[in-house]
């Protein structure tokens, strides 16, 4: 494959997963995320809550990207496709940490850019399992769920790693859970790819 | 939006039933966490993301003209399918809160269950359902849905944000009515339905607007249909602004929140009860009939402390409990303990306050212990200096004054930490207290029954204490 063919077939399939409106929303979201730290003060659990709902936003449009909408035909004829997935998927965390750090930058990230990473790379892990295991239309409901089970228990006293975002930033199980996630959300949708429901 | 409902009954047992039921089984407390915490966040978020869902799917899948030549207008096709899905989002709520309503119905001593709670909520489902769906149908696409979620999400944590910043508006906020209420509403004072109203006038108003801003469009229907979705947007837009307008005149009372124009008189009654009543200490100790259960914990930790005092000039002759909460200033959205123990009225009466640390939240152990500190600081002061008072610390009392506080203190077995500047060991008051403390009962009673008074006034030195 030449690398005028490979570019088409790059911009081809981030094309057909609009791509493009999936970074749009980041960059919203980011905006977003600008606008609550300026907005919040101090240390209450608002400053927990916001960033993590604008993370678990990026987290549900990165999963929407994983829809297909050709489905089986393109399955079987796209040999490239395992790879253009899991280069999908890893371009578009790297662009939503890179765009929500610069969008937290220079104002007070209460778990700093290192929790930051860790959330959104947890959220996207689900977002990418639900994915797989549900359709890419519908794996907005990975992260959101997790994110009504993570908000009401950010004050609670709850200590399990997998809850990683009620824990602090340097906490190493929760890193370890978040990124066990991530891990195995990129390998899903890599591999099997998004679940393509029959009715969609 | 059916095949979502196993997940939202998940989330739910595992968080506010599970909490809830941690709970004492009174209904103002039991029905918090259903209020504030969970079941909005729960339910709202994924009946708005189902139901933009629904509003999109006929322009994610191009079939937008070909629905539109049915013999059903496209109004009505698509309030349809907004039924449907809210249908089935508020059968899912209303299963939900029955559950845990039925639970708290059989363990539950006294009362009845708050239902404006469950009003609102309901409506909200409604709202976001109606919300999530007229983004769905104004933007159709594949992003349209998770956005809607999450910006339902974030409109909850936002109202709770401008709580904490002391706005009037907040009020609106659909966890304010947790904040404005109490876990004493219903029990002392009555559930105020004020706000409760706004919000469902202000939820009400967002629905009907969406609903019927979706007939304004020309291919919506006909000119009949058209007039009666912009009356009916003008009505729902109304209904918005007379709900702010209602909040804006909002005052936060010790009860809750009063709106003078919602407000009805017979709810400022205090609620009517009879009291259940223990008398196995030296005095009787009464409590609202809703904590029936922890009458036998509460007798318990007081009895050691009656016993010393009981008939003595100044001691309470009877135990009742009292309100534990008040609300704050207006617009700072959180509660404030009375936190106090008093005694008033002749004959003079102790007042208790009971708050949320029950046992079952706390250990026994510790419950007995705050109880019968708190009795115990307030009984003292009113024994020995009823201006200065234990109180406030020991500072501006006698060496002698002294010297019975933190006997009795010891003798009833809670800790002279909990009294400001109490006698130091080594002292001579430190000293008296101990030999005080050692005298038998009798004899201890017998001699305050006799110098009280003038230990009250100064006229005892220490060293004229037994």
């Amino acid at each position: 494959m030449t690398a005028t063919v490979g570019f088409q077939l790059t911009r081809l399939h981030l094309a057909s997963r609009r791509a493009a409106y999936c970074l749009l929303l980041i960059v919203a979201c980011a905006v977003a995320l600008r606008i609550a730290l300026h907005w919040i003060t101090g240390t209450g659990t608002a400053s927990l809550e916001l960033p993590l709902v604008i993370e678990a936003g990026v987290s549900a449009a990165i999963g929407v990207t994983t829809r297909s909408p050709f489905g089986e035909s393109e399955r079987i004829t796209g040999r490239w496709l395992p790879f253009l997935r899991l280069g999908t998927a890893l371009a578009l965390t790297a662009a939503s940490i890179g765009v929500l750090a610069a969008g937290s930058a220079s104002a007070h990230l209460f778990d700093g850019t290192l929790g930051m990473l860790r959330d959104t790379g947890g959220f996207i892990g689900i977002s990418l399992l639900t994915a797989a295991l549900v359709g890419g239309t519908l794996a907005w409901t990975g992260p959101l769920a997790y994110l009504a089970i993570t908000v009401p228990t950010l004050t609670k006293a709850w200590t399990t790693p997998w809850l990683w975002a009620d824990r602090p930033p340097h906490d190493r199980g929760a890193a370890i859970c978040a990124a066990i996630v991530f891990i195995a959300g990129i390998t899903a949708i890599t591999i099997r790819g998004a679940r393509d429901p029959r009715h969609e | 939006m059916s095949w979502m409902l196993p997940l939202l009954v998940a989330l739910f047992g595992v968080l506010t039933y599970r909490q809830s039921m941690a709970l004492p089984a009174l209904w103002s407390v039991r029905t918090g966490p259903f209020q504030h915490d969970h079941a909005l966040p729960e339910f709202a978020p994924f009946a708005a993301g189902i139901a933009a869902w629904m509003g999109s799917r006929n322009g994610r899948r191009d079939t937008t003209e070909l629905v539109a030549v049915t013999a059903r207008s496209r109004w009505t096709s698509l309030l349809t399918t907004w039924a449907a899905t809210t249908i089935w989002a508020l059968l899912g709520y209303l299963a939900c809160v029955a559950v845990l309503y039925g639970v708290t119905a059989g363990q539950v001593t006294w009362g009845a269950p708050p239902l404006w709670p469950v009003a609102v909520g309901a409506t909200a489902v409604v709202a976001f359902c109606a919300l999530g769906f007229g983004a769905g149908t104004a933007l159709p696409g594949w992003f349209t849905a998770p956005m809607a979620a999450v910006a339902t999400f974030l409109v909850l944590v936002v109202g709770q944000v401008a709580l904490q910043h002391n706005s009037t508006y907040a009020l609106l906020s659909l966890i304010s009515s947790t904040a404005y209420s109490t876990p004493d509403s219903g029990n002392f004072y009555q559930y105020l339905p004020d706000l409760p109203i706004a919000q469902i006038m202000l939820l009400g108003g967002f629905a009907l607007t969406v609903l019927a801003g979706l007939g304004l469009p020309r291919n919506s229907g006909g000119a009949w249909a058209r007039r009666a979705a912009a009356v009916l947007t003008l009505s729902g837009l109304a209904a918005v602004g007379t709900s702010c307008y209602l909040v804006g005149t909002a005052q936060v009372t010790a009860e809750g929140v009063v709106i003078p124009d919602l407000h009805d008189a017979a709810s400022d009654q205090p609620v009517r009860y009879t009291a259940v009543c223990s008398h196995s200490a030296a005095i009787p100790v009464c409590l609202h009939p809703a904590y029936r259960a922890y009458l036998p914990e509460v007798t318990a930790a007081l009895a050691p402390v009656l016993s010393q005092v009981a008939g003595l000039p100044g001691a309470p002759a009877s135990v009742d409990q009292s309100a534990a909460y008040i609300n704050s200033l207006p617009g700072s959205g959180s509660r404030q303990p009375l936190g106090m123990e008093t005694i008033t009225g002749k004959p003079p009466e102790l007042d208790i306050p009971l708050g949320t640390d029950q046992p079952g939240q706390v250990s026994t152990s510790d419950f007995t212990s705050q109880v019968r500190m708190g009795a115990t600081v307030v009984i003292i002061a009113a024994l020995i200096e009823p201006q200065q008072g234990a109180r406030h610390g020991l500072a501006h009392v006698s060496l002698a004054q002294q010297a019975i506080a933190a006997a009795i203190f010891q003798v009833v077995g809670v800790s002279l930490d909990a009294l400001p500047e109490a006698p130091q060991p080594g002292t001579a008051a430190y000293t008296a207290a101990q030999r005080f403390a050692s005298l038998p009962a009798a004899t201890r009673h017998q001699w305050l029954a006799a110098h009280l008074t003038a230990l009250k006034h100064g006229q005892i030195s220490l060293k004229e204490l037994p």
